[in-house]
């Protein structure tokens, strides 16, 4: 005679061995299995005849463990590129503060920014760690499915933590990124010494005011999705043009001052932000979320039954 | 979840999550009632394999679309219940548009192969 409480413990150990996690969501199934069983049995059919119909439409455990492992495969790769970007930041922040210690308590020649040694000494480790850095958070945050974080946002909020840093970091003549925009806005307000300033100077030197303006305009855009995509590309590459310029004109002036790694970081973050403009905003993507899950269920469940 | 036996595999996946977004902007509901829901509208012609909605489910949930709280059927049963969440009600609003636009876009190129 049919067992219905023991097909339903059967159920239960095929689902378990597939690798169907309880209590959720093996509890979650096993109640719509009931619920199938109760209405077939309301209509009329045998409590054997229920169970097979229902055990049929409710799938294989197989493959309803697969799809439950895309969801986990999905987690434990954002949580590897995550660890990934704290390493990074860490070994990137570990470098900086070293650097920093040397130059401004150690009072070491070689960590002077840019200069002969510092490329020997402390460019490589600069270099190894802030690659770290920008590879995991442009994978980790456009991997983040759980936020919908896309990778141009991904690439946003790189830009935007780069840019912070560049203020605190030296950026010319062993001043801050911060003074060096204190010293713009001057420039703006022809305060003080800029009062006799030329016009073409004193615009060239306000257009840094205006990219930093512009780059938080530009950065809350990306995350907020706002329309004007190519306007806002164009934008955001006129201002890395305007920021870059600067390398480019300190080398042929007059008064060449030494270029700190905060200016550097200050490019970096325009970079970022004209590749966060540059990117397609993929808006809701069916082909990530479904597709695969798609191509895997039909043809064995229906060569099963035909 | 994905047998179509009338509609195609692929375009039953694409139209899983608007559905059931769409299903769970009328109310909290939990995964038995969404397929019948389904069953009963696409009059049998929409087949999802049951056990399928559940990582689907579990996926929206994951990405903050749907939040769920657990409840007890009349029967006693421990059931799920799916809620949307805000973002959801956007991610929503976003799959008409599109929905939408394909359709009218289908529609007027049907309407100009008759003219």
């Amino acid at each position: 005679m049919f067992d219905i409480e023991k097909s339903f413990a059967e159920w239960r150990t095929q689902m378990l061995a597939a690798g169907i996690k309880t209590p959720v969501p093996l509890v979650e199934l096993e109640n719509h299995l009931r619920d199938d069983v109760e209405k077939e049995m309301l209509s009329g059919s045998a409590a054997e005849e229920a169970f097979e119909k229902a055990t049929r439409r409710i799938g294989l455990a197989w493959e309803i463990s697969n799809e439950f492992d895309k969801t986990s495969k999905g987690q434990r790769s954002a949580k590897f590129w995550w660890i990934w970007l704290w390493i990074g930041s860490c070994g990137l922040a570990v470098t900086v503060s070293m650097n920093l210690v040397g130059r401004f308590v150690l009072h070491r020649g070689s960590s002077l920014f840019l200069s002969h040694q510092w490329w020997a000494d402390w460019f490589p480790s600069y270099a190894v760690w802030i690659s770290f850095t920008i590879i995991g958070s442009v994978i980790a945050i456009g991997r983040w499915r759980h936020t919908g974080i896309k990778v141009n946002q991904g690439l946003a909020v790189a830009a935007g933590a780069s840019f912070i840093l560049s203020y605190l970091l030296p950026a010319a003549d062993d001043e801050s990124g911060t003074s060096c925009f204190i010293e713009c806005w001057r420039v703006l307000a022809r305060s003080g010494r800029y009062q006799i300033f030329p016009f073409g100077w004193w615009s060239y030197y306000s257009g840094f005011v205006a990219c930093n303006l512009f780059f938080v305009l530009l950065f809350v855009a990306i995350l907020v999705r706002t329309p004007l995509v190519r306007a806002r590309r164009w934008l955001s590459l006129a201002l890395f043009l305007q920021v870059s310029s600067w390398a480019i004109v300190n080398h042929f002036s007059v008064w060449t001052m030494p270029l700190g790694i905060g200016y550097f970081i200050w490019l970096l973050s325009f970079v970022l932000l004209f590749g966060a403009h540059l990117v397609p905003d993929g808006a809701v993507s069916y082909s990530n979320f479904l597709a695969p899950a798609g191509n895997a269920s039909p043809t064995r469940q229906e060569s099963r039954h035909s | 979840m994905y047998r179509a036996s009338m509609i195609r595999k692929e375009l039953v996946a694409a139209s899983a999550e608007p559905l059931i977004l769409s299903l769970l902007a009328k109310g909290e509901s939990y995964g038995y009632a969404i397929i019948q829901e389904i069953k009963t509208r696409s009059e049998g012609k929409l087949h999802w394999t049951d056990g399928m909605l559940y990582p689907v489910l579990h996926r929206l949930e994951d990405r903050k679309l749907v939040k769920s709280r657990w409840g007890e059927s009349e029967t006693g049963r421990k059931r799920k219940y799916y809620s949307l969440r805000e973002p959801g009600k956007i991610a929503m609003s976003r799959h008409h548009e599109e929905w939408t636009l394909v359709h009218s876009v289908l529609a007027n190129l049907k309407k100009e192969q008759y003219v």
